[in-house]
């Protein structure tokens, strides 16, 4: 039997594992799918979900799911001609809070395994900004 | 409508002395008998092939992963490689069971002839593999009832 879907509980280990971190001084906050209002210049957002459920062993069936996590970073052009070192920093601590996740006990789901892996950056230019967005997926095993 | 079984339903047990242990956690298990046929040829039907049954044998191949048994809060009751290594090379009782209310399952005593374990690096799980080379005959009653 599949147990309950995992989203919101792998969400909020993540959430809690990243939200507020201090990086070279500065706070970055977490925000789930999106930023409303006046966003901040260096955030992280919690982005796309999947889900399949593995019927490889006859003990239970397990889910594979993932999170992409990911670090935006946005920078004036007049003061900023395209170092992407303030993201690197932010997704390096992103990634050291996230290597070793569990879910609260409450979502009676085990985390059996995780990797992590970084997709190619994407880097928005505007007329004014330059956004630097890396990303990372988490992929994981759930009992 | 044909009534399928699924793969997964079918689970294999080793009797403990008090319990009959789910091996754990089965990612394939299957059950192999062998009929040997004896031929022979004589003047007395000639051009024939006369076959005979000969001796028969079975084998139980089972492939899994590697879970806690023994820890506090584990799943004492199932067994996994480090029970499977504890019975090595004895005589034990085996079920293969579906499940199903009105099947029997089958139950035969084997001995764990071999047994490994694979530790893969990185993220993949540990897993393992065994063979009971089965002794006599596979029944549909329990033996340890």
């Amino acid at each position: 039997m599949v147990k309950n879907l995992p989203d919101k509980w792998i969400r909020k280990a993540v959430y809690d594992a990243i939200n507020d971190i201090v990086v070279d001084n500065e706070t970055i906050p977490c925000y789930d799918s999106r930023v409303t209002g006046n966003p901040q210049e260096k955030y992280t957002i919690l982005s796309t979900q999947t889900n399949g459920v593995n019927k490889s062993n006859k003990c239970e069936y397990q889910w594979e799911s993932s999170i992409l996590v990911e670090v935006i970073v946005r920078e004036r052009l007049t003061s900023n001609a395209g170092s992407r070192l303030s993201a690197d920093n932010i997704m390096n601590s992103v990634k050291s809070q996230t290597n070793n996740l569990n879910l609260d006990i409450l979502s009676n789901l085990e985390i059996v395994s995780q990797i992590q892996s970084f997709p190619n950056d994407i880097v928005e230019d505007t007329s004014s900004d330059i956004v630097y967005r890396k990303l990372m997926r988490i992929e994981f095993l759930i009992n | 409508m044909s009534n399928f079984i699924k793969g997964e339903d079918l689970i294999l047990y080793v009797w403990d002395s008090s319990i009959y242990r789910p091996i754990a956690c089965l990612t394939s298990n299957s059950l192999s008998q062998t009929q040997n046929i004896i031929e022979s040829q004589t003047k007395c039907n000639p051009g024939l092939v006369i076959k005979d049954a000969g001796t028969s044998s079975y084998e139980i191949s089972a492939e899994g992963q590697y879970i806690d048994t023994t820890s506090v809060g584990a799943e004492v009751t199932k067994a996994s490689h480090d029970y499977l290594k504890t019975i090595m090379g004895t005589e034990i009782t085996w079920k293969m069971d579906s499940g199903l209310a009105d099947t029997s399952a089958y139950f035969g005593t084997a001995i764990v002839g071999d047994l490994s374990l694979d530790a893969p690096a990185g993220d993949d799980l540990a897993t393992f593999s065994c063979t009971l080379a089965g002794s006599g005959v596979i029944v549909t009653t329990d033996p340890e009832a």
